[in-house]
Parts: structure tokens; sequence; C-alpha cells
């Protein structure tokens, strides 16, 4: 017989088996079991759904409490409570800088996106609170130095090179010294403008200010032309701070320094060499003495004479006069 | 799915539900069993469809319960019994070509049976299983007729089939359960199978009557293998309604007699001899409280008597029988019974079989021959899909791919 | 229409006119009832009452055999030929086919048979053609004409053959469906009665006498005038208001000193309340004749009638009429009707929806319509009384053949076999004392 035969042969075998019969498999609840059974089945899908929905719901609810708020909540202004651990930001700036409507429902993600925008603002954090109130938690940058611009704004370098404007900073800025030469990169996260590879001269800065604040009051400018821009080139000798003291009418017989040149990695020991030379008898000799030039450049160089003792010591370089 | 390995095997008898809980892999195993009382079925036949669905449902949710709680079992087997199942033979018919007989002369003789079988099978049924039965080379039985020479090859099959009406309402039981029914077996196979290692002897001719409550199902086998297969629609409440009528009693102080005092000879000692009603309770003014022993006992042989005759007489049409005759179920009990079969059936070795598989030791009672023979019968089944499938079918795919 | 006068000097021995009529009041029309038999036996049987005149009564034979009608003819019976073309008068054979095509055929001459009838007493004799096809098919047209029928019909002994019991078994359930009452005398049972001896014909005298006491009774109930207590038609039709209803009847006799006992006790224990058909208990309506030979005391009647129904039930109605038979001497005779299943609702048969068995139409054209298995009494779950279920429990089930042969019955019934004489024989083959 041809396989096509074979094949319809087959075919009606099967189609005359008891397989072929119709079964309708399907839970009822026609016996006791059967209800019971079906009672149970329906239990647990509903309880699986209600648990899937559960969760998705408060998923939904999370996101949507994060987007908008619940103007169905509070009725009437809403006030704002605002912290700021620097304590120069307030509640005014933070109202003029968002443009804060107290009668509209906040979007928090937007309030905190607009606060981080204002480069004082190192961190932030919008809350809403159970009556319906907003709660504003803000971490400022703190400043370490000033940078003038050729119009004489004044703004502020932070402690990781952000700068910011020093509006909202009081005027008690004097303390801080003034940056010359500096290169200004811009942060690719924030769009901030920043002072590279600042943490180096944070660290010298904080330095002078703790330990040697009487040195550190001197100050008026430091100039960062030979200052890296990569922390990587710190250890370099040709890495170098200059500062330049004020004009100081303390003692006029003194010839002036002019300029303290400070290695970028050895600053520490160059800070103590100062401040010892400072105090020894030979520093007032040798800038009061008769006959001397009117201006010393102080240099820290390492004497390496001997190899096997290397050791930092302070140089006074005369300095020909500029003129007035 | 792991859930596909755990099988419900139902036997649904006039008496009693049994349902066994087992677990396919990776060896056949019963996790969880119960046994309860039928209602709806009598002579294996549904009639209160309804309360049958009832009872089975609540027997398979206790073995459910017994197997496992958190296992809902989505597979069913069902074994068929009952006088809306029967069997008949046809013959399928091919010359041998070449003279000598080849496997395609096989397969000729085999198509040409079942179409025989689709003729003859009326259209309201449908089939339970076919088996071969023997081969015929030139009207001569052969074991293995390949490669022998003959003219004309004859292939015997034996095919049971049963009701549509009968099938439906079946599958509706565990259907409306949330189960399908995955296997579907005649209850005389089932129950050879389970007292089938009892014999411990494989190879011979063995008639393995199942005698239960409503029905009795019967196969015969030559040399091992299944020449007929049968049910009479009679068991054990025929005898007691026999004897309700006879004796004038309640079916239930029928029954409890029969259990304690039947006896399927009539003694001749001691006619006199008569059993005391009072000891089951109930009396009812009018109506006897003494029966005759003797009375009830011919009453019983004659029921016996018959149905012995009948299957006898059935077996006779299709193979002259010699062999051992094994008595199962629960009626099969009864004292006296393996003598009068053996008188019937010439005096054949009668023995009273029990199931004796390795993996239902604990379901060793006669009542459990169908149920735990249905379960064999489903796992060798399935093995063999898996093997036939497994070696060709890969390859047939690959084929399949290439056209 | 005949008068009246004209009908009483007609009919011998029957009604007579009450006494106390006047004039003025209107004559009840008299009571037209028909015992019609169907097939051969039931002829002679119809012939035999014929001839016994106890009753008035019309009595007609059908039959497809012509030699049967004329010996019938000779008692005064009134006889139609069924399908004279179809089988030519010789008769119908083993086909219960060509019978009932034969009384298709003959349907005109049926049907004005049965016009003008209030109740029609139908005896058919099953197994062989013409009983087992045409009483089908008259008593479709007793229902399709609105005349109420009871129906006795006899089956075949087991060893007649298959077919016959075959075609008996369709013909029964035909016949039960359509009609009020049906009475079924299984010849099987005859060998269970005490009174049976071994002669054959006895054996038939039996049944026989079953049947003409079942007629008689049922048909001096209605037409009764010499009793005291008489049942009217409307009554009677209220008894069996639907077809195919379960029936319940017994006969039982006795005599001398302890007759109510002995009629009582043979009444209970008649093996009619225990086939196929019958109800044998709990029969919600009930009528209860008693003939007597003498005048019989007051509380007799009462005791009577209150035993029968502690028996046989009839809660809903029970009727109960006695007359007295000079011809009985001092025998008393009890006859009883019953009808159980009516509370439930009608009995008009359908198939069993839930089975969806469609009306199978067996082979010959007799259309089979199934038992309304729905109503069965709850059998096996009756806790008490059990007792005489026809079938134990297996009423419910459809009833079926096995290759010819009924299993359900008892098989020391159809091999005919007497339990309580073969215990007796045995019991005399090892002397006359038990041994303990």
């Amino acid at each position: 017989m041809s396989r096509k035969q074979n094949q319809s042969l087959a075919e009606r075998m099967h189609a005359k088996e008891w397989r072929a019969l119709p079964q309708d498999v399907a839970l009822s609840g026609d016996t006791k079991s059967g209800t019971r059974r079906l009672f149970g089945e329906i239990l647990r899908k509903f309880s699986v759904v209600l648990l899937v929905g559960g969760i998705a719901s408060l998923f939904v609810y999370v996101w949507l409490d994060m987007m908008s708020g619940f103007s169905e909540e509070k009725s009437g202004p809403i006030a704002v409570a605002f912290e700021s651990d620097g304590g120069m930001l307030d509640e005014t700036w933070f109202r003029s800088w968002t443009e804060f409507d107290e009668n509209s429902a906040p979007n928090l993600h937007h309030l905190r996106d607009r606060i981080m925008e204002y480069p004082q603002v190192s961190a932030a954090r919008v809350m809403r609170l159970p009556d319906g109130n907003l709660r504003v938690d803000v971490r400022e940058r703190c400043p370490v130095a000033r940078l003038v611009d050729k119009e004489g704004r004044v703004r502020l370098v932070a402690t990781d090179g952000v700068i910011f404007p020093s509006e909202t900073f009081p005027l008690q800025q004097s303390m801080l010294p003034i940056l010359q030469d500096v290169r200004i990169a811009i942060d690719a996260k924030t769009g901030f403008e920043r002072v590279p590879a600042m943490e180096k001269l944070t660290d010298f800065i904080e330095t002078a200010r703790t330990a040697y604040g009487k040195l550190f009051r001197e100050w008026d400018t430091i100039s960062l032309r030979d200052f890296p821009s990569d922390l990587r080139d710190i250890g370099h000798s040709w890495s170098l701070i200059y500062v330049i003291p004020k004009a100081s009418a303390q003692n006029p017989e003194h010839a002036k320094v002019v300029e303290y040149v400070f290695s970028a990695s050895r600053f520490r020991e160059d800070l103590k060499l100062l401040a010892a030379a400072r105090e020894h008898r030979t520093w007032n000799d040798a800038l009061g003495a008769p006959n001397r030039p009117p201006a010393y450049r102080v240099l820290f160089i390492t004497n390496r004479k001997n190899p096997q003792k290397e050791f930092r010591e302070i140089r006074l370089i005369p300095v020909q006069a500029e003129n007035p | 799915m792991a859930q596909d390995n755990i099988l419900a095997v139902i036997d649904i008898g006039s008496a009693e539900t049994k349902v066994l809980v087992v677990d396919l892999e990776p060896q056949l195993q019963v996790i969880g069993a119960f046994c309860a009382k039928t209602e709806g079925m009598r002579k294996g036949e549904i009639v209160n469809l309804g309360a049958l669905k009832e009872s089975v449902h609540s027997v398979i949710g206790q073995a459910e319960k017994l197997a496992g709680a958190a296992r809902r079992v989505r597979g069913a087997c069902l074994a068929v019994s009952g006088a809306l199942v029967g069997g008949f033979s046809v013959k399928g018919l091919t010359s041998v070509k070449s003279g000598v007989v080849r496997a395609d002369d096989k397969e000729a003789a085999r198509a040409d049976a079942f179409d025989a079988c689709l003729h003859r099978i009326p259209e309201n049924r449908h089939i339970v299983q076919h088996m071969l039965r023997r081969y015929l080379l030139d009207r001569r039985e052969r074991e293995e007729p390949l490669g022998l020479s003959g003219r004309e090859l004859t292939y015997d099959l034996w095919v049971i089939d049963a009701d549509d009406t009968y099938l439906t309402e079946l599958y509706q039981i565990p259907n409306r359960l949330g189960m399908t029914v995955r296997g579907l077996f005649p209850a005389s196979l089932a129950s050879a199978e389970a007292v089938r290692t009892f014999a411990q002897i494989m190879d011979d001719n063995r008639l393995v009557i199942d005698i239960g409550a409503g029905t009795s199902d019967f196969v015969l086998f030559r040399d091992g293998a299944v020449v007929c297969t049968g049910v009479i629609p009679v068991g054990g409440e025929h005898i007691t309604n026999d004897m309700s009528r006879g004796l004038q009693i309640r079916m239930e102080d029928a029954e409890r007699l029969k259990i304690k005092y039947g006896n399927a000879y009539a003694r001749d000692d001691d006619v006199f001899a008569e059993i005391d009603l009072d000891s089951f309770e109930g009396e009812l003014k009018g109506f006897s409280k003494h029966v005759s022993r003797y009375k009830m006992e011919l009453i019983t042989e004659l029921r016996l008597r018959e149905l012995f005759t009948l299957i006898a007489k059935k077996i006779n049409a299709e193979e002259a029988f010699s062999g051992t005759v094994f008595l199962t179920g629960g009626t099969a009990q009864m004292e006296g019974i393996g003598k009068l079969a053996s008188a019937i059936f010439g005096n054949a070795e009668v023995r009273i079989g029990e199931p004796s598989l390795s993996f239902a030791r604990a379901y060793a009672e006669p009542k459990y021959s169908t149920v735990v023979g249905l379960a064999k019968l489903y796992r060798d089944a399935l093995s063999q899909k898996r093997e036939s499938s497994g070696k060709s079918g890969w390859f047939r795919r690959i084929f399949r791919g290439m056209f | 229409m005949e008068n009246f006068e004209e009908r009483q000097s007609a009919t011998p021995g029957g009604n007579t006119a009450p006494d106390n009529v006047s004039a003025g009041t209107p004559i009840p029309p008299p009571l037209r009832l028909k015992v019609v038999g169907v097939g051969g036996a039931a002829t002679r049987m119809v012939s035999q009452l014929c001839a016994a005149k106890t009753f008035a009564a019309e009595f007609v034979a059908a039959d497809t055999s012509v030699s049967e009608l004329v010996a019938a003819e000779r008692f005064g019976v009134r006889t139609v030929l069924l399908g004279e073309n179809i089988t030519g008068g010789i008769g119908a054979g083993t086909e219960a086919s060509r019978g009932a095509a034969a009384a298709k055929a003959s349907e005109e001459t049926l049907r004005a048979m049965l016009a003008g009838t209030d109740l029609i007493v139908l005896i058919a004799s099953l197994g062989r053609g013409t009983g087992s096809g045409a009483s089908v098919e008259i008593v479709n047209l007793a229902r399709e004409t609105g005349v109420p029928s009871v129906c006795f019909a006899t089956t075949p002994f087991s060893w007649e053959g298959v077919k016959s019991t075959e075609q008996a078994s369709v013909a029964i359930d035909a016949l039960h469906a359509n009609s009020n009452a049906f009475i079924l005398i299984e010849n099987n049972l005859i060998a269970q009665t005490v009174a049976s001896g071994g002669s054959f014909s006895e054996g038939f005298k039996v049944s026989d006498r079953w049947i003409e006491s079942g007629v008689t009774a049922c048909c001096r109930m209605l037409l009764n005038t010499s009793g005291r207590m008489r049942v009217d038609l409307a009554s009677f039709k209220n008894l069996f208001p639907n077809v195919g209803t379960r029936t319940l009847f017994s006969v039982g006799g006795g005599e001398g000193g302890n007759a109510q006992e002995e009629a009582l006790t043979e009444l209970f224990r008649c093996p009619l309340l225990k086939t196929r058909t019958s109800v044998a208990s709990d029969a919600e309506t009930l009528a209860i004749h008693i003939e007597t030979g003498t005048e019989p005391p007051l509380a007799f009647v009462n005791e009577t009638v209150q035993r029968v129904k502690d028996r046989f039930g009839g809660d809903l109605r029970t009727l109960s009429s006695y007359a007295i038979n000079p011809s009985l001497g001092n025998r008393l005779e009890i006859c009883v009707f019953g009808a159980a299943g009516l509370r439930k609702a009608s009995r008009v048969v359908h198939p069993v929806s839930k089975k969806k068995k469609p009306d199978t139409v067996m082979p010959g054209g007799v259309l089979v319509l199934g038992a309304d298995d729905d109503d069965v009494s709850d059998g096996n779950a009756e806790p008490t009384l059990a007792l005489d279920d026809r079938l134990g429990g297996f009423a419910e089930t459809r009833h079926r053949l096995f290759e010819g042969k009924d299993l359900d019955t008892p098989t020391y019934i159809r091999k005919q076999i007497n339990l309580d004489k073969t215990l007796a024989k045995k019991k005399k083959e090892f002397g006359g004392a038990p041994k303990k």
C-alpha cells in the first residue's frame, strides 16, 4: 500500500480511537470537591494578581509621588523649611533662585535640579513633609580662595575647585587669598567652572591658614602659573605655588618679600622652614641689613650637595625692584 | 513540568472507587491512595452521573491530600468495563508477493486488518485498544512469519471497543475536576496485568477473571499473548440481589450474609442448617429471620455457575482453553469458588490471585487489582512510546527538515 | 345509541337498574368496557372470559390469524382481523415488525373499535409476532384517542428462545410507556408459586388464573352493582392518571376458616409484585377489590383493607370495592391494583436528556421510548422495606439483555427452579428430622 494510503488509514484509525473523543477539561463546580478546588484555584489566582498588582501599584504610587505633588493634600500656601549646612544660603535665595510658587504643586525633581544648578550647592535634598510643606536640605561648598576678573567681579573658589558667585557670601572675604593665572576648566559633569587640581591647593591653603596663621594673614595673592592642572604632575619639581604677600606697612625698615615660591608637593616642609626662619634672628638681620636690596624673593630648594643627606633650605634671592 | 509526572489512576467500580496517585518518574511509585464507596454506578454502567461525579471527585480529592498537600494532579488514567465495552476480532489478509514474508507484507496484512476493523466497528463506538493475536501463514499459526515462505499472510487482530456515550460520560468525571484523561485501558487487561507476576510464569495459557461487584472482566492468554477479552455484566451485586429476592431479606442483610457465609457450592451436608439473621440488625414483622443455608448456597451456586458457563462459552468460541484460571476481585474471595470454576473449566487449575506488583506492595488486596494493573499498563505504554519515538523520532525529524 | 332498556336485556346477568331511580333523574350511561386480546394465547383467554360471563363488557379478539379468530367467535367474541393484506390471514409468525405493520394497516378498524370506549383492558401474549407487534400499536392508538388502557402482558419462558425474549422485552417497554396501568405476567415466575404442580398445563393455568382474576376484578370493580362499595370510572381513572406509571397488581385467595389469612398471605407473596415493571410497596394509589361468597362481617372488610394498605401503601388515595359472588362459596378473593410514582412529574415518556439517549428505533419499526429513569424510586437507598424490590439494586439501570439473556433477574427464576421445593426435596432425602 502506498504511503499516502497508509497515512490515511493511520489517520482513520486514530480518529476511531478513544483519544479522538473530545475532552472538555475545565474545572467546574459540579461537585463539592470540584467547587472546593475551583474556589482554591480562583483564590490562588486572585491572590497572585493581588500581590502583583499591589507591588505594581506601590511602585506607581512612589513614582507619582516623586514626579508630581499631590495637590489634593495641601490646601493653602506651602511653607518651606530651608536648611543649609554651610549657613550661607537661605530661604530667600531659594525662593528667588528657584522662583518658587508656594501656591502650586511643586515638582520635587525640578526643584532639586534647579537648586543644583547653583554652583555653591554641592548637594541638595527636597522632601515633601506629611503636612504638605516642603523641606529643603542643602550642602554648600566652602570657599578657600577668590577670583577677581578683569571687570572686578569677585567669584569664590570652593575646596573642590568649583567657582561660584560670591553674592551670597558675606563680605569678610578678605581672608581668602586671591588666585591668579588660573586655568579654568569646565567640569564635564556639572558644567561648572572649576579650577583643576584644586585639592592640593586647598590642602596648601588650609595648612597655611590653620598651622601657620601668622604667615597666612600676610598673603594676598596666589599665582598658579606653574601649578599643574593634573594632580599627577604635582610631584614634579617645576610644580610651584607662588604666593605674593600683601603690601604690609608693618615694618617699613625691612626689605620686602615680594614672592614666596613654594613647592606644590613639599610645601609643608617649606612652610615649616619659613616659619622657623621668620623666628630666627638671621631673617630679620638679613632683611634689615643696611645696603640691602629693597626686594627679595624667597625660594625653597633642595640642597643636594651631599647626596646622602638631602635637605630643604630657604634662600632669599634679591629681586630687581619694580617700577612703582 | 514536574506536575506532568504525577498521574491519578482511577478505577470506578460499581461498589467502590479506588484512586492511586502515582509518580511516573523515574520509576513507578505510589504516593497516595484512597478508596471509597461509589454512588451512581451499577453493573459497570453509569446510572446517575451527578452522584457518581460527586463520589469520585471526593475520592480523588482525598487521594491527592494523602499524596501531599500542594500537589494538584492534572492527568488521569481510567479503566473501562461494563456491558458497553465489547471485543471482536478481525482478520486482515494479504498475499505474500515474493513468496517469502517480508516486513512490508506484515505491514500490508496489518493495514488490511485495520481497514476491516474500521469497517466493522459501529458508528457510535470508539476503539479502546487493539492488539495482534497471531499471524497465520497459509492458515497455519506462526509466531513470527518473517522470512518464512508462504502464499497468504493473515493478521489476526483483536479489538476492544466501547460505546461513545459511555466514554464521553466517563471522561466528564475527571475533566470536570480539571484533569485530562491520558490513558484508558480495559479493566480486564489491567487486572490481568496486576496478577501476572503472581503466577510467576509468563508464557503460558491463562484465563484471568476479575469478578467485581457489578461486572466480571476476563482475559484469555495463550503463550502469554492476549487471545480474547470480554466483560459479563454480572458480579457480586447479582449474587446479593438473588439472595435478597430468593430468601426474602433485605439487600444489606443479603450482602452481609454473602460475605460471612457465602459458599459457591450448595453443600449437601446438613441441609437443615439455618442461619439466624437476628445477629444482623433489623427485623421486620412477617419476614424471615431464619434463612436456610442450603437455599442460600444454592442461589449462589446457580448464579456463579451461570457466570462461569457464560465465560466458558465466550472463550471457547475463540479458542479451546487449557491452562490455569486466575480469579481475582472481591467476589473471588468466596469459599468454594475455585472448585466451582475448576469444575466448569474442564478441571483446570484455579488460583485465587492478588495484585503483586513491586511498586504497590501496600495494596495487595484483590479489590486493588484493576487500579494497580492500570498504573503498570500506563507506565509501560509510556516507556514504549518514548522508546519508539526516541530512536526513530529524531531521524524522521531531520529528514522532514530536509524535504 | 342503544337505549338503556335494550341494553339491559341484551347483556345477560348484567346491570340491574337501581330501584330507586325515578323517572325524572337522568340515568347515567352504562360503562363501556372493552376487553381486547391480542395474539394467540390472549384471544383464547378472552374467549374464556367471555364464556364465563362474569361481567358485562365487550370482548374483542384481535389477531392476524383467521383460524384463531374463528375459534374465538364461537364464544361470542367480536373479532378484528389485522392486516389481511400483509399477512394474508395466516398470522404474523415470529416477527414483531409484521405484527406491527398488520396493526397499522388495520388502523381504521381499530379506531372504530376503540371509539365509544371508556376503558380498554388489553391482554397481550408477548414473544411472537402479533402479540409483540400489534399490541404496541393498539395501545398507542388508544393513547392517541384518549382511551385509558389497562394492559396485561405475558412474557415467554426463557427456553422459548433469545428472539422471543428480546421482542418481548422491547414490547414491554413500549407497552408500559403508553398504558395507564401495565401488569406484567412473567411466565418464568410461575415456577415460583407454591401452588404449581409438576405439569406444564397446570403452570399455564396459574398464569391464566392471574389474568382472569385481574381482568375480572378490574371490570367488576367498575361495573359492580351487587356489592356495597363501588369504584366508578372517574375514580379509577384517577388512580392511573398518567401513562407509564409503575403498577402494583396482586391477587390472592383463600378458603375455609382461615380464608382471610390465607388470602392475604397469597396476596402479599404473589410473584407478580416482583416483575420488572411493577412496584411492590409504597404505591400511592390503591384499588382493592374483595369478593366473597357470603355476606362478610362488618369489621372484616375494614380490617382487610387496612392490612392491605399497611402493606402496599395507598397514602394518596385508596378505593375499595367488594362484591358478593355466591358461586365462590366460602372462598375469599382479593385483588389489588395500585400505582406508584405519581407524585413526581408527569411520567410522559421522554428520553433522559442527560444521557442523550435518542429514541431508538428497534429493527422492525417498533419505536422504543426509553423508560423515564429519572423517576425511579430510590431502590436501594431505602433503609427499610427494600424487601420486595422487583429488581433490588438494578432498578435504575437500563434494562439490557446480554446476548438474549436477562441477567438481572435471578438465575434461579430464569431456570425455573423453585427453591423451596428443592430444599424440601433435599430435606426428604436426608430424613425428616433436623440434624443439629
